[in-house]
């Protein structure tokens, strides 16, 4: 009996020893293995999504502060799976609000985006909260710059034609927005409500000229046609370094 | 013998035809003349019906500036309106409300169609999302087109309540366009803005319907400006001038 519990602790100690003396002398190499195979796993998790998280050049349009129309503001914005989130993503950029001077914005700030969703006869449906009633400052032609901002940002950047467009609020038709402008039905898009200038606004940079010509518009160094705006323009042209029209030019 | 009995007979019937011929002009001449006799009697004797409707109301503030609301504004406006173009007795004004009440468009624009109204003036002051933006503006309804329901024939489409503006679109924008022309006067440094746009307010109204907004009440210009006017304002004598020019009383 005692010569069992003698062997059995023995062999005991011995486990624990040897499992010790692997662990410390082996246990950098199990670990670095298993983290091998971890980060595998995530370089191709992230390699899924790097080319899902591509970014998608969109025209919103928000009221102008220099006169009572629309104007456009082009940003970007991740790419998405379909055009319903493509939908969802453009009215919560346009309820956030603009982020340059030169735009209004043109949805009460606490609306909320309820649900996007495609019906019958292709029929797009928006549900909104009550705030985007209640809470709208009123008046027929700031309910008509409303509506129209949602229906040209919408429309100028979905490539799938809807028939119509519809706004619910709390998941009802609404006869009116606040009161003036009639909704029932379906929302149209009001022509000549879009002034022309066209303010570039890129959240990503990268190298290509394009986004260097638009940087330098951006720091007003050069105009919407792309002439030079002063001399600093007049200098980087005789050096050679900007053609006429304020693109960089290519050195040999 | 036979020329001369010829003779008598063509003269004896071109005097007789010439004759008559004058008589039938005069005729005609009298009778027009007793009708548009008959026109100016009656319209001396006619009365016309205007009907003002204050927005929102109740529950419903409208659009808010620091210190007003357009609920109060509208009403404020409305009255003055009354006291003033009421001072015709050929005109009788009614208005859709005369303490704050909540009513619906369709509800406003039925007081104007049960009472036979000749005009329809909504009274509005709108807010905006520009800041600096500020001065009255006009607008008038868009001609509505609803959707045929199955089995509606055609007639009874034109009986539709959001086709009841159409009819009256000419009117209703002529009246518009003439204010617009008395509120520039006014203040020369803005023109006043003029939009046709689909307003459920007046899209069911029987009778030429207007949307005026007296002012942008976010702007604290004219929220001063709307808070102190009295019946001596401006545009509130724009207003009554052209209502009295729309029904030709001088």
């Amino acid at each position: 009996m005692q010569k069992k519990i003698i062997s059995y602790s023995v062999l005991f100690v011995g486990i624990i020893f040897l499992s010790v003396f692997f662990g410390y002398s082996y246990g950098d190499l199990i670990i670095s293995f298993l983290r091998e195979n971890q980060e595998t796993k995530k370089e191709l998790s992230m390699s899924k999504t790097s080319s899902s998280k591509e970014n998608f050049r969109v025209s919103l349009y928000f009221g102008s502060s220099e006169n009572n129309l629309l104007k456009k503001y082009s940003t970007s914005i991740l790419k998405t799976k379909n055009e319903i989130e493509l939908i969802e993503n453009i009215i919560k950029l346009l309820i956030k609000g603009p982020s340059r001077n030169g735009f209004v914005p043109t949805i009460p700030k606490k609306t909320k985006l309820r649900s996007v969703f495609k019906g019958e006869n292709d029929i797009l449906y928006l549900d909104f909260n009550r705030s985007l009633s209640e809470n709208h400052i009123g008046g027929a032609w700031s309910e008509l710059i409303t509506l129209n901002s949602l229906v040209y940002s919408i429309s100028k950047n979905i490539k799938e034609k809807f028939r119509r467009i519809v706004l619910l609020i709390e998941g009802q038709e609404a006869l009116t927005l606040n009161g003036s402008i009639s909704i029932l039905g379906s929302l149209s898009m009001k022509k000549d409500l879009v002034s022309e200038r066209e303010i570039i606004n890129l959240d990503i940079k990268n190298s290509s000229e394009r986004s260097i010509r638009e940087d330098l518009y951006q720091r007003k160094k050069i105009s919407p046609a792309g002439l030079p705006n002063s001399s600093f323009e007049k200098k980087m042209e005789e050096k050679e370094e900007i053609n006429p029209v304020g693109i960089p030019v290519k050195k040999p | 013998m036979k020329l001369n009995s010829k003779r008598k007979f063509f003269t004896i019937s071109f005097v007789v035809l010439s004759i008559s011929y004058i008589f039938s002009c005069n005729l005609t001449f009298a009778i027009n003349y007793n009708n548009s006799l008959e026109n100016k009697n009656s319209n001396n004797s006619k009365s016309y019906v205007v009907v003002i409707d204050p927005a929102h109301g109740g529950r419903d503030s409208g659009s808010k500036g620091k210190n007003i609301n357009e609920k109060d504004i509208s009403l404020k406006v409305a009255k003055l309106l009354k006291n003033k173009i009421s001072k015709y007795k050929k005109i009788k004004v009614f208005l859709t409300r005369g303490t704050d009440k909540e009513l619906t468009n369709s509800q406003r624009t039925g007081i104007a169609n049960y009472n036979y109204a000749d005009l329809f003036l909504s009274i509005h002051a709108d807010a905006s999302w520009r800041i600096g933006d500020r001065g009255p503006s006009v607008f008038v309804s868009s001609p509505q087109r609803p959707a045929r329901l199955k089995g509606e024939s055609q007639i009874a489409i034109s009986y539709r309540w959001e086709r009841g503006q159409n009819v009256h679109l000419v009117k209703s924008i002529r009246f518009a366009k003439r204010l617009l022309k008395q509120f520039d006067r006014v203040d020369k440094r803005k023109k006043t803005e003029f939009h046709i746009l689909p307003l459920k307010i007046l899209e069911g109204a029987r009778m030429p319907a207007i949307y005026i907004s007296m002012g942008v009440i976010s702007s604290p210009e004219d929220e001063a400006r709307l808070s102190e006017i009295n019946i001596k304002n401006l545009y509130i004598e724009s207003i009554v001038a052209e209502v009295l020019s729309f029904f030709g009383i001088s």
